[in-house]
């Protein structure tokens, strides 16, 4: 029995994760598991040999040179991986992709910094108002959602996912402390509750945002957030060059505007310097 | 009682005058709303609306009353901010706008039982470059004493 479901005018699209490869193998031109293609085509996923139309626009996502994102979430032990792509130029098949391009397992986050402006430009086949797939979890099956959406949704739904907004309303905010490396931060969610430098909160998650400008190119983490019951940590590496990391209470405006620098595309539109021709005197605050 | 006002470039006349500043280097256009463009820039000009409401909220009270109605007047909000500063309150929520992610930086300024609310709207995909420029218009309303 399939768990692959296909009704986008409901707005349905799960995949199981052996017929999403082989629908990106296939959207590429290199050999796919015949019976995963026979599934697909039984599914309506596949039309005469082509992808449907409603999916291909996610399709021609996933399988271009756009920056990929992977979420990876823990808490009570559990390890769930979130995966989305956004738009870049379509480039020649190289080879398949996984759904989630290169992006390493996880490792300690090896910077603080954000990547940024590495991100490349919206592709043609790209439609401007969603240009991002994000592929969410099935929770009982080797399989994922594919929604299809604009950029600024995604952002909206990694930073809800990762607790922004509902932050505001902790009565318990997280205290600062600094922690010896990276063990130290991820130890006490592999507990059912969070014990350790997270003691008192009845639930937790740690959230890590890896971002890779391209497949195939190195990821970084660009936000990791610890989420104890509505409180919201931000998580740097500590100042100075001593592996270890720093745990504060996280300014959500500030992740805010971080996703959004890190999804946008292209860079801002700012001109080099020079008054803009005709601009009468300015009226100082 | 809501009264939006239409900006002459930044001083409009209520019972006084009321001005919001905008940085000396950007151009400004009558409104509703007002369009301010920063010098330099290229993209789309963020968005600068000034209204006024007379209902005597306050502090937590405007607080709460102001996350409420981000939640339900909003297309796809995410309260991303919400700060008090004495009885003012400032709002960052993102949401979705005719077709665009944007975000809005609103800061509301209590002044005689009443309040004076700025908002500044800019798309997502600006708000890097913009954020700065966001929260000093949201916050530089200059009423009569």
């Amino acid at each position: 029995m399939t768990t692959t479901a296909y009704r986008p005018g409901d707005g349905l699209v799960m995949l199981e994760l052996d017929h999403l490869v082989a629908l990106l193998a296939h959207a590429h031109g290199t050999r796919a598991d015949p019976a995963a293609l026979a599934r697909l085509t039984t599914a309506g996923v596949l039309v005469d040999g082509t992808v449907d139309s409603a999916l291909a626009p996610a399709v021609a996502t996933l399988c271009g040179n756009g920056p990929r994102l992977r979420l990876q979430t823990r808490g009570a032990g559990a390890l769930v991986h979130t995966d989305a792509v956004t738009a870049g130029e379509r480039a020649a098949a190289r080879r398949a992709p996984s759904p989630t391009g290169d992006a390493p397992e996880a490792d300690p986050p090896p910077t603080g910094d954000t990547p940024g402006d590495a991100a490349h430009p919206p592709g043609p086949a790209a439609h401007p108002g969603s240009d991002a797939v994000l592929l969410l979890p099935h929770p009982d099956a080797p399989a994922v959602h594919v929604h299809q959406m604009s950029r600024s949704a995604l952002a909206r739904f990694l930073a809800r996912r990762m607790g922004v907004g509902d932050h505001l309303l902790t009565d318990r905010p997280v205290t600062a402390v600094e922690l010896p490396h990276w063990r130290a931060v991820r130890r006490v969610f592999d507990t059912a509750a969070p014990d350790g430098w997270a003691d008192g909160y009845r639930r937790g998650e740690l959230h890590e945002l890896r971002w890779a400008p391209a497949p195939g190119r190195p990821a970084g983490t660009a936000v990791a957030l610890a989420r104890l019951d509505r409180a919201l940590a931000e998580i740097t590496p500590a100042d100075g060059d001593t592996g270890g990391y720093t745990v504060r209470p996280a300014d959500g405006a500030a992740v805010w505007r971080r996703l959004c620098r890190l999804l946008a595309s292209p860079p801002s539109p700012f001109r080099p310097a020079g008054r803009h021709p005709g601009a009468p005197a300015g009226t100082a605050p | 009682m809501s009264t939006t006002v239409t900006l002459q470039p930044t001083a409009v006349d209520r019972a006084g005058t009321v001005r919001v500043g905008v940085p000396a280097d950007w151009t400004v256009e009558t409104g509703p709303p007002l369009v301010a463009l920063p010098d330099g820039w290229d993209g789309e000009p963020p968005a600068v609306v000034v209204s006024h409401e007379e209902d005597g909220l306050a502090g937590e009270d405007l607080a709460t009353a102001v996350l409420a109605a981000a939640a339900t007047r909003l297309t796809d909000p995410l309260v991303a901010d919400l700060r008090l500063a004495g009885d003012d309150v400032e709002i960052v929520v993102a949401h979705h706008n005719r077709g665009v992610g944007v975000t809005t930086v609103e800061r509301h300024h209590v002044h005689r039982g009443g309040r004076w609310i700025v908002g500044v709207t800019a798309a997502d995909t600006d708000l890097a470059a913009l954020a700065p420029l966001m929260h000093g218009v949201a916050a530089s309303l200059v009423t009569d004493p």
